[in-house]
């Protein structure tokens, strides 16, 4: 049987984690092509309703990519979406689906390494789970 | 949507940046089976002039009202190709960019196969998105021409003078009763070797003025507060609200004539902060000799109220019953220049435990020739002329257990010191302990030159403590490779770190802004924005953002008068209208949104829903995610367009 080869979202915000996205393209680093990218204005705008309807659009896990702690362009977007997104694993921990399939990650625009490190760990963890239960 | 949607797709080769990675043309030909595209192309180079004429070309042929181009990150050409779309007599914002470099070409650049499928799905969001993409207007807001200008040091004087030169009425606000800052406190400065009273604001229209004679205190465009700070700043740009807070001043500026019979009569005795502590002063006293507004003024911390001096005053200018003031203005810019704090080392290589270690800012007072000690160094703990001085540098800089920055003039400071010693006192033995010398300014390195000809020593090492001798102090110095070597002084001089000053924290909460790692205020962009700030209006200039030396304080500071002097000359802010929005009908009115907002720019009407400040708003989109009945929606990224493009990356190609 071929490797699973899971789909990742990953919901980038315009002034940190897209641009460190963007230079990890620029360095040639290499991470897996599974992960798909989704433009948001800062990590803030993310509500959970989109989460979900990842998930419901065959999603095999979900990240939300925000600027750093105190590095924030929006002062405390990354924070409040921070807020959802652990009530949200909650929730996904409660229907079934898991907490682990949605993760929450923060960098600055210049820590490219950072983005690779997150989304090929997150996508090893996402292909030891095996495809979501929605899509099974 | 009203009209039938109809989107082009342009799919770029980039040369070979996109073309080697991925097929291009089969990402085309699955561009053009997507609903809704009614055109796709490739081109070598969509930016190129010849690219983007065959996008207006095609709107027009193809009477195109949505345009995808599938190439670069949207940070280098988003704002070009709106331009290209526009000009072809589209809103600029039916636009919408696939990301299929930095984001696919580059990254995957070994798996053509899965780079090429991945293109796909990144064109399937765009072309979802686009969609459902609506036209963004514009909204313009008046902008006061009045600036406050907090901060009276050098950057914030020469600010202030440059902002009424430009015809602005200017509330400069100074946290201590004089101006002039840590300026005051130089001495001399470099690469001039003119005081540093003399080198206040000027420029060359105003040739050079002493401080005493700056024009601040005169122009009648500018009111300074000193003794003051600001209590609070509403609004947003254009249009600022600011409480200006008084501390209570019991000396009146405009009655007191400086005869000093007060000072005469005061019985308190403290050392005089404004001269590194190395004299006294009364509770009442001239704090400086240039002091503007050139009063006496009373410390309430050390006066006992006595009322001795209430009675000595001839003209009847001191009243202790004084209390603090509060005034409101209104202004359309900001500019920040609250400048800086010599870091206070104590605990560090015997300072605070012997008197003879002192820092560059106590020495410079010595060497300012109308300080306590009329221009020369001395040791304190006993009043004598200093023989043998040597200097420490990088003290708690470049030292990521205290402060892991440069703090770029204390190499400056410590050079111009010892050259003054040496031209003063030949005979005085001055050596620098130094990591590296960093002289970057122009005609800075003359100094090193100077100081060697001078017969100043340069010793490389790190000098790790300072212990009592029998005679004078020892200094132990670190060699690197495990040696050490002791050296004896009798006055030893530490190049402390350059810090936010006190105040940064509180201010920076006040105003919104944000502060670096290393606790100076940021800056929008290190290069392209250096004296911007998050908050649009708000500048900031000189030592507030990071350490500098005069000449590139003033510089900054005529940048953010400048960059202030725009926005008010036009008049008017325009802005793109990608900012949030209610539905009133669907607002319940729970002001959650109020709450979430970081920039205060949304309010509750007297009907009870929540209203936008268009002007305000950032577009950020947090309240929309906030928002529990989905009536509030951030324009260009609504909910709608997000789950499009959700919608259309994750679909199978």
């Amino acid at each position: 049987m071929a490797e699973f080869e899971p789909r990742i979202l990953a919901i980038c915000c315009w002034w940190c984690s897209y641009g460190a996205a963007d230079l990890a393209g620029t360095g040639k680093m290499e991470y897996p092509t599974s992960v798909r990218i989704v433009r948001v204005p800062c990590t803030g705008r993310v509500d959970p309703l989109h989460v979900l309807q990842a998930f419901q659009d065959g999603a095999d896990g979900v990240i939300v990519a925000g600027c750093l702690k105190d590095g924030c362009h929006y002062i405390d977007g990354n924070v409040k979406a921070e807020a959802r997104v652990l009530r949200l694993k909650e929730k996904l921990k409660a229907v079934g689906l898991g907490d682990e399939r949605l993760e929450m990650y923060f960098m600055s625009a210049a820590q490219s390494d950072r983005f690779v490190q997150a989304v090929t760990g997150f996508t090893e963890r996402i292909v030891k789970l095996g495809p979501s239960p929605l899509r099974r | 949507m009203s009209e039938t949607v109809r989107i082009g797709v342009f799919v770029c080769h980039c040369g070979m940046n996109i073309a080697k990675s991925v097929d291009v043309r089969a990402v085309r030909e699955y561009a053009s089976t997507l609903p809704g595209v009614v055109w796709a192309e490739d081109n070598e180079f969509t930016c190129s002039e010849s690219g983007q004429k065959r996008i207006r070309e095609a709107i027009k042929e193809h009477n195109l009202n949505r345009v995808v181009v599938a190439s670069c990150s949207p940070k280098l050409h988003e704002l070009t190709f709106r331009r290209t779309v526009s000009e072809a007599g589209l809103n600029p914002f039916l636009f919408e960019m696939a990301n299929i470099r930095e984001h696919c070409s580059w990254p995957h650049y070994h798996q053509r196969e899965k780079a090429t499928e991945k293109a796909k799905h990144i064109i399937a969001a765009s072309v979802e998105r686009a969609r459902w993409l609506e036209p963004i207007g514009k909204v313009s807001s008046p902008v006061k021409a009045s600036a406050l200008v907090i901060g009276g040091g050098a950057a914030g004087m020469h600010a202030a003078l440059s902002l009424a030169d430009y015809g602005f009425d200017v509330h400069l606000v100074e946290r201590e009763p004089i101006l002039g800052g840590r300026m005051l406190q130089l001495g001399k400065v470099f690469p001039t070797e003119d005081c540093s009273t003399c080198m206040s604001p000027m420029g060359l229209r105003q040739h050079r003025r002493c401080l005493c004679n700056a024009g601040v205190l005169t122009n009648p465009r500018i009111r300074t507060y000193t003794s003051s700070r600001v209590k609070n700043l509403e609004g947003y740009i254009g249009n600022f609200k600011a409480t200006i807070q008084t501390r209570p001043v019991f000396v009146d500026a405009q009655q007191c004539i400086t005869c000093g019979e007060c000072e005469k009569v005061c019985p308190i005795e403290v050392p005089n902060q404004y001269e590194g502590g190395l004299r006294k002063r009364k509770a009442v006293f001239l704090p400086h000799l240039h002091a503007l507004p050139y009063s006496y003024i009373l410390d309430p911390d050390s006066c006992s109220k006595c009322g001795e001096c209430v009675e000595a005053c001839p003209t009847m200018a001191i009243s202790l019953a004084r209390e603090p003031a509060e005034a409101n203005v209104e202004v359309g810019t900001v500019v920040v220049a609250t400048g800086f704090d010599e870091y206070e080392p104590r605990g560090l290589l015997g300072y605070g435990e012997h008197p003879d270690v002192v820092t560059q800012q106590t020495l410079a007072s010595m060497l300012d020739p109308s300080g306590p000690t009329h221009g020369r160094a001395v040791r304190p703990s006993d009043g004598s002329v200093a023989k043998c001085v040597a200097m420490a540098q990088c003290v708690a800089s470049r030292d990521p257990k205290s402060h892991a920055y440069c703090s770029k003039i204390c190499c400056m400071i410590a050079l111009k010191h010892a050259k003054s010693i040496k031209e003063r006192e030949p005979d005085t033995d001055v050596t620098v302990f130094y990591k590296d010398i960093r002289l970057p300014g122009r005609n800075y390195e003359d100094y090193y030159y100077d100081c060697q000809r001078l017969g100043v020593r340069f010793g490389w090492g790190d000098v790790v403590s300072v212990t009592k001798a029998d005679r004078g102090l020892e200094l132990t110095v670190s060699k690197g490779g495990g040696g050490t070597e002791n050296v004896g002084a009798d006055l030893v001089v530490l190049s402390s770190a350059m810090v936010p000053s006190k105040d940064t924290e509180e201010l920076a909460r006040t105003l919104g802004l944000s502060l670096g790692s290393d606790g100076f205020f940021a800056e929008l962009h290190p290069k392209l924005a250096p004296i911007d700030t998050r908050l649009d209006g708000i500048f900031i200039a000189g030592g507030c953002q990071g350490p500098k030396d005069l000449a590139e304080t003033l510089n900054q500071a005529e940048g953010a008068a400048s960059r202030a002097a725009i926005l008010m000359a036009k008049g008017q802010v325009e802005m793109d209208l990608t900012k949030a929005a209610v539905d009133e009908s669907l607002c319940i009115g729970c002001a959650n949104c109020v709450y979430a907002c970081p920039y205060k720019a949304i309010e509750m009407t007297s009907s009870g829903v929540a209203r936008v400040i268009e002007v305000a708003c950032k577009g950020c989109g947090i309240c929309a995610a906030e928002c529990p009945a989905r009536a509030m929606e951030l324009r260009h990224f609504k909910d709608q367009q997000i789950d499009a493009a959700i919608d259309g990356i994750l679909r199978e190609a």
